[in-house]
């Protein structure tokens, strides 16, 4: 494996076994020294580029790992499920105002401009000027924080996956882009219909992140053709659910991408404790990060 | 069988609108043909999703002139009853989004409109085409527990701490609050497992909103069993639905939640040895070739919608009829009487 991403989303995203756990993990949460330590036990077995699903929670810890340098930030956004929370709160115009707030005035003056030419669209609810709206005022308060890579929400991505709606992909890729000057991946559970897709549009996706895993946990349509898929598309995907939902052992998971010769997975934060009790500080990857100083 | 692909209008182009009208995109043995939507300020919004279809503004006109073989009616509550009058007639095949209906009258008259037809009828209950539940299901009908002694069910989210608005909150839409919307859920599992409901007591607590926030029933089933039921959408904590369930039976007991089922046995038996046993849905095949919601469960609404088109094409009863999602709603019906009435609520 020549690299390690981290995964981190809220607490109250992840799907529990048990109300215990769920419960054990929100208070992990909220020591932030427990969470400097996943981080760097992460970025010891080679872990370069922290995929986070950008909440208050979570802002800070980005906020030291940027300070610090010691992994890449690559934010997936939008937030969708705290969106669907502040819609059902605030309304339409509650939550998009909730996320103006959080803009300086610079990026504020900017969106604006961009936001003047979409009226029609934002008025007709149009759901590529909507998303576009969603990832531009997400990004813009995530500027002053940089960003090293990017990835779409998940929620996002399978819907417009399944609708084949290319003016979607083709416009947020292209004007996140041009804007922030990094081009989007996506996070899917549907690669082989993404890929499919891309190859018929001839559109560019740096990466897909994609489960990965000897159970074939969550790989869709079936394990052999997300396998084959890879193998096609090796420097361009990403392997995650590598541990299956933790019902693998750290061993058993390395030593399936190795088979099938995987270059770049993602180790969720939670599953950290898991490999780091395995492996010890050996770095996963071929090439340790540069750094060697934690946060 | 009818080589064909199955048409199939939407009705409503709101947020499940949308979620059941793009999941069947992925499917080669159906299209969506129509959506119906009163409110033509979604019209828009609904083809910028993808969607090149007529959208027109009354299920009639979509029935009746576009032309559909099913409808899926994704509609507030209080409107499935008449939605689905007015195109029973035509003999399309029913998909509900849950609840049934927003009261136990209207959901007896929509039964009473399916009965005898040949039509396929089924109502939304994606959680029970999970298929850690699906396998809980299974290994109950295999005798796994032997004879069911009682349960214990719960369903919390973080979703209401606030005075809210929209139509999930008004009782003459939705029928109720935290029960119709996401306690319906796990009342649906509960009848998978246990069966028709008998005598329902129940407390409700509304300390948010204006509808019920919380809700607490203890529920006795036809063949005696006896099950507690907490249901909140004021739980901190969960962002995604905490839904779990624990059987007790003579052989042993069942813990099942989304990810996995836990089950021990007394006795070793029925393929398992004695002692604790762990199914993960990472054990479990599932049939499914497009992943909707990957965070909420997306091989259920895949499962959920291969399970109704077959039902559409070969005439067998979807697992979620009308007819399971009638108990259901006897249930949330037993909850309100009794919490009003401060006395337990039976059904015959």
């Amino acid at each position: 494996m020549q690299e390690l991403l981290l995964t981190i989303k809220p607490a109250e995203a992840y799907n529990y076994s048990s109300r215990a756990e769920r419960l054990r993990w929100i208070m992990a949460y909220r020591d932030r020294g427990r969470l400097i330590a996943l981080v760097e036990e992460a970025r010891s077995l080679g872990a370069s580029e922290l995929v986070a699903v950008v909440s208050p929670e979570l802002r800070e810890l980005i906020g030291i790992v940027r300070a610090h340098g010691s992994l890449r930030i690559a934010p997936v956004v939008p937030n969708m499920f705290a969106f669907i929370r502040d819609l059902t709160e605030f309304g339409m115009a509650g939550a998009g105002l909730k996320r103006v707030r959080s803009m300086r005035p610079r990026d504020l003056t900017l969106f604006g401009m961009w936001a003047t030419t979409r009226v029609r669209g934002i008025l007709q609810r149009d759901f590529t000027v909507g998303a576009l709206l969603l990832l531009r005022m997400e990004l813009a308060a995530l500027r002053k924080i940089g960003l090293d890579g990017l990835y779409i929400h998940p929620q996002l991505t399978e819907i417009a996956l399944a609708t084949s709606h290319r003016e979607f992909f083709e416009r947020c890729l292209g004007e996140i882009e041009t804007a922030f000057g990094v081009r989007p991946g996506l996070i899917t559970n549907n690669p082989v219909r993404a890929r499919a897709l891309a190859a018929e549009w001839h559109l560019d996706i740096p990466r897909i992140v994609m489960p990965f895993n000897a159970k074939g946990y969550k790989m869709f349509p079936d394990p052999h053709r997300c396998e084959e898929l890879l193998a096609h598309h090796r420097d361009t995907s990403v392997a995650t659910e590598i541990t299956a939902d933790h019902t693998l052992a750290p061993e058993a998971a390395v030593d399936y991408l190795a088979a099938h010769g995987v270059r770049s997975a993602a180790l969720d934060i939670r599953e950290v404790p898991a490999f780091f009790k395995a492996f010890g500080p050996r770095a996963l990857t071929q090439s340790a990060p540069a750094r060697t100083s934690g946060p | 069988m009818t080589s064909s692909p199955l048409r199939v209008g939407i009705v409503g182009g709101g947020r499940m609108g949308m979620v059941h009208g793009s999941l069947l995109r992925t499917f080669s043995d159906a299209a969506v043909a129509a959506f119906a939507e009163p409110n033509t300020q979604l019209h828009g919004q609904t083809r910028s999703q993808g969607f090149d279809c007529p959208i027109v503004t009354s299920v009639d006109e979509m029935v009746r002139q576009v032309g559909v073989d099913a409808v899926f009616i994704c509609t507030p509550n209080s409107t499935h009853r008449p939605i689905l009058e007015s195109c029973i007639e035509s003999g399309v095949h029913v998909f509900v989004e849950k609840p049934l209906a927003d009261d136990l009258p209207n959901a007896e008259r929509m039964v009473d409109l399916v009965r005898d037809r040949q039509i396929a009828h089924a109502v939304g209950y994606v959680y029970g085409y999970l298929p850690v539940f699906l396998r809980i299901r299974e290994l109950l009908d295999q005798g796994v527990l032997g004879t069911l002694h009682r349960g214990r069910a719960h369903c919390y989210m973080s979703e209401v701490f606030a005075s809210r608005t929209g139509w999930y909150y008004d009782r003459r839409q939705s029928g109720g609050g935290v029960l119709p919307n996401l306690g319906s859920h796990l009342l649906y599992l509960v009848g998978m497992y246990f069966g028709d409901v008998r005598e329902v007591q129940a407390k409700i607590q509304s300390q948010f909103s204006s509808v019920d926030d919380a809700a607490f029933a203890l529920l006795t089933f036809a063949s005696g069993v006896t099950v507690s039921v907490d249901v909140s959408w004021s739980m901190p904590g969960s962002q995604m639905l905490d839904l779990g369930i624990t059987i007790e039976g003579e052989r042993g007991i069942l813990v099942g939640s989304k990810e996995e089922l836990l089950l021990y046995r007394h006795e070793a038996g029925a393929g398992f040895p004695q002692g604790w046993n762990r199914v993960h849905l990472s054990d479990l095949d599932a049939h499914v070739d497009f992943d909707i919601s990957p965070h909420i469960g997306g091989e259920g609404f895949y499962l959920q919608a291969r399970d109704f088109i077959d039902a559409c094409r070969t005439g067998a009863r979807p697992r979620s009829s009308f007819y399971e999602a009638l108990n259901v709603q006897r249930m949330i019906h037993g909850m309100y009487q009794s919490a009003a009435t401060g006395a337990p609520t039976t059904f015959a």
